[in-house]
């Protein structure tokens, strides 16, 4: 569960987000969509600790980002949209290497990384270098870093730009399987469509600040137009 | 268990590393490793020659000696120390795994042990490279017991991570207390705070008051006495007299020396971390969490005025001209440097009448002249081996965007070359104008240095820009790492070397005249006109042929 409360970061004088308050349950595919700089990147920021809020708290399964940030980003993945990784690394070092980081065991860690190789097609470039890797490619391993080690929380920053369309579909199965099992998606998009088809909830932030959060139909009703997500969208925003 | 994970993940980069290294030519390999061991053997035998040469002097030549020790250690200690906070910014604020790290439950502490090991070691290596044949050299001309050699290992580590600790220590410090648009201001005035506490320590003694003979007072204003060096509670003090203990047999007093080292090492690590645990992640949270339009404006004002200056370029190479000094104007940890080591010079050679230099013997005064040449020469060297070369690299994944434009990467290319090369010529011919102005020396003397000036200038720019063109490194971002590769390895041997020659083909007529086996000054006019010659020759070599080469390589460039 993630619990935001009065959440507000300022850059100087710039207020990126301001007072945000939201609650994302167990089992929850929640979409967090909003215009270019309105403050998508900066929460997601602020709810993986890589920002410091300026006030507000955020707590990920009761433990609080500040004070308590091991144990809270135990319970969390994150998939940013231009992921980082070790170029000189392979896919599979680089996953052992996130296996160590969350200390898990030896030999079953190896056996979920077989599977995600197999899983996401990079048995032929399990070898190569991170380097030589696609965009797409990449954003494969950082996914697979994502769900190895079972997390709670899943936090995704466009998680489909670069991937192709059946990786893009198994993606979605997967999200939407994980929230079935009881885990936390929190996805950040402007993909429309994407959020539409697969999320529970949807919020629409602008200027840092909350427009509307609810399912499909309670924003339908909230915006008055019985249409698509894109069409909503573009009023509230 | 989590250190373990990043020793594995060290490892595992080194080995994928030398594994691309095996796929490039053998002869590209061999070519830099027999450049190394020649630039290595060569620093020994100088080092040797002048440790013999000092000991065999009489009466004072252990006291040359030691100084000579107590001043090396003390400038390696702060050079590594201002090496180590320089890239500790650039490794734990800026660069990119950082986020990704952060984004892991490790705590603070753990990712800043693993990135202080790794500025560290990239802060150190090159300094280790140095110091090696330094104190080999040493060991051999006082034909020292082997345990000098295992006690020199020994002193190296702890103070390589003490130096690492105090440097990396500053830079989170001044991070955590400072906002960056204060941060450029605030690491001058601390650079020129130690610049003066280091020159207001030197003993000025003026050659008459001094009652020493020439020789003795020139080897004494070479080597000054700086008093800070001989503070007992400098770990560089505890290095040199525990190395000279050793030399001299006494190895219970060079073990305590070692135990002082180690100790104070441990204790600055644990401190260290201690410090990191409390402050690292604030501080990276807040240097991300910048007024972002203030960081933005930095330098436009300056920049934009001197705009009209660079017309002659046109207008296509001026922008990018423009673009390139706003970039660097932004980066404080890179100018910083530069403002240091040429800001050193500058006061040294304004001060050179505080030492009497221009009351010299003609032999003495010219000596002078040619050290300062070469000051400025390795300076100049070093310098554009460390921001010219990694010039076109620095443009990364955003290189397709010139290499696309009308401008051409020709124009890409010279236009960088020759907005660094009026850069540092301004530089470098003001300071040696100083230097000659101050020591009293005109003539013909005078016109040869301003000529080697520019030539150098020419052959130093030209081999770093197009050396840097034609071995690019687009994926790294920190220009450190850029410069420790192939290309910059070669281009600081090939700048070394070249300085060497030019200044022992400069100095030859001089000598020559100045010993009697040139008798007039029309033949030493003729002989200085020759050695010119022959720098020219080699300088607009090295100038053009790299560029050429370059420029060859980014034709061929995919993107």
């Amino acid at each position: 569960m993630i619990q935001i409360s009065n959440l507000t970061k300022k850059f100087g004088s710039k207020v990126a987000v301001n007072k945000l308050n939201l609650e994302v349950k167990n089992g929850e595919l929640f979409g967090f969509l909003g215009p270019n700089a309105a403050g998508k990147t900066t929460t997601i920021k602020l709810l993986t600790g890589l920002l410091r809020p300026t006030e507000g708290s955020i707590k990920i399964s009761g433990y609080d980002m500040q004070k308590d940030y091991v144990k809270a980003k135990c319970l969390l993945s994150y998939i940013p949209d231009t992921p980082y990784l070790y170029e000189k690394l392979t896919a599979r070092e680089f996953l052992r290497f996130i296996c160590e980081i969350y200390l898990l065991d030896g030999k079953e860690s190896q056996k979920k990384i077989e599977e995600y190789i197999e899983f996401f097609s990079l048995k032929e470039y399990e070898n190569a270098l991170i380097e030589e890797y696609s965009h797409g490619m990449r954003q494969k391993v950082v996914i697979i870093a994502a769900l190895i080690h079972n997390p709670d929380i899943i936090i995704v920053d466009e998680p489909m730009v670069g991937l192709d369309p059946k990786t893009t579909k198994l993606v979605k199965d997967i999200f939407k399987s994980s929230s079935k099992n009881g885990k936390t998606i929190f996805m950040s998009t402007h993909t429309l469509s994407l959020a539409e088809e697969i999320c529970d909830r949807i919020c629409i932030i602008d200027n840092g600040n909350l427009i509307a959060i609810g399912t499909l139909e309670e924003l339908r009703k909230k915006s008055g137009i019985d249409g698509r997500l894109e069409e909503i969208f573009l009023k509230l925003t | 268990m989590k250190i373990n994970a990043f020793l594995k993940l060290w490892l595992n980069v080194i080995r994928n590393s030398i594994a691309m290294l095996k796929k490039q030519s053998l002869l590209k390999i061999y070519f830099i490793l027999l450049c190394s061991l020649l630039f290595l053997a060569i620093e020994f035998l100088i080092c040797y020659v002048a440790f013999s040469f000092m000991r065999g002097i009489p009466e004072v030549g252990s006291i040359i000696v030691e100084r000579l020790m107590f001043l090396f250690y003390f400038a390696l200690f702060l050079m590594l120390i201002f090496s180590n906070a320089i890239i500790t910014y650039s490794t734990i604020y800026i660069s990119k795994d950082t986020e990704l790290l952060f984004s892991y439950p490790l705590s603070s502490g753990t990712v800043f042990r693993y990135k202080f090991i790794e500025s560290n070691m990239l802060s150190s290596w090159a300094f280790m490279a140095i110091l090696v044949p330094f104190m080999v050299s040493f060991g051999m001309a006082n034909h020292a017991d082997r345990a000098l050699y295992i006690f020199m290992f020994l002193y190296f580590i702890p103070f390589l991570i003490i130096a690492g600790a105090i440097g990396s220590g500053l830079t989170m410090l001044l991070a955590k207390l400072l906002p960056q648009k204060k941060l450029r201001a605030v690491i001058f005035l601390i650079s020129l705070f130690v610049a003066l506490v280091i020159y207001k320590s030197i003993k000025r003694v003026r050659f008459e008051e001094s009652g020493q003979t020439i020789e003795i007072f020139m080897l004494n204003q070479m080597l000054p006495n700086i008093h800070i060096s001989h503070s007992p509670f400098l770990p560089s003090y505890w290095m040199a007299e525990g190395i000279l203990k050793a030399s001299l047999k006494e190895f219970k007093d060079a073990f305590y020396y070692f135990l002082l080292l180690l100790s104070t090492a441990l204790f600055f690590t644990e401190t260290l971390v201690n410090l990191a645990e409390k402050i690292y992640l604030i501080s990276w949270q807040e240097l991300h969490s910048q007024a972002r339009e203030k960081i933005f404006c930095l330098g436009r004002g300056i920049i934009e005025r001197i705009r009209p200056l660079f017309k002659i370029f046109g207008m296509d190479s001026r922008g990018l001209i423009i673009k390139d000094m706003k970039l660097f104007w932004r980066e404080p940890m890179q100018w910083t440097q530069f403002v240091i080591f040429f800001g050193i010079l500058g006061v040294y050679f304004v001060n050179i009448r505080h030492f009497s230099y221009n009351m010299l013997q003609p032999f003495w005064k010219h000596i002078c002249a040619f050290l300062n040449l070469s000051a400025i020469l390795l300076t100049l060297g070093s310098l554009s081996t460390r921001f010219i070369f990694p010039q076109i690299s620095l443009e990364g994944n955003k290189f397709w965007i010139i290499g696309l434009s009308p401008l051409g990467l020709k124009k890409v290319l010279y236009g960088k070359f020759l907005a660094s090369f009026t850069i540092s010529f301004f530089i470098t011919e003001s300071l040696l104008m100083v230097s000659n102005k101050m020591l009293g020396i005109s003539g013909l003397l005078e016109a040869c240095f301003i000529w080697v000036i520019l030539i150098m200038n020419l052959a130093l720019i030209g081999l770093s820009m197009g050396l840097g063109a034609a071995f690019p490194d687009f994926k790294s971002e920190n220009p450190a790492k850029i410069v420790s590769g192939f290309g910059g390895t070669l281009t600081l041997i090939a700048s070394i070397g070249f300085i060497l020659i030019a200044v022992a083909v400069t100095i030859f007529p001089f000598q020559l005249f100045l010993k009697g086996h040139i008798s007039t000054y029309m033949d030493l006019k003729k002989a200085a006109m020759i050695s010119m010659g022959i720098v020219s020759l080699i300088g607009i070599g090295l100038c053009i042929f790299p560029l050429l080469y370059g420029e060859k390589k980014l034709a061929a460039m995919e993107f």
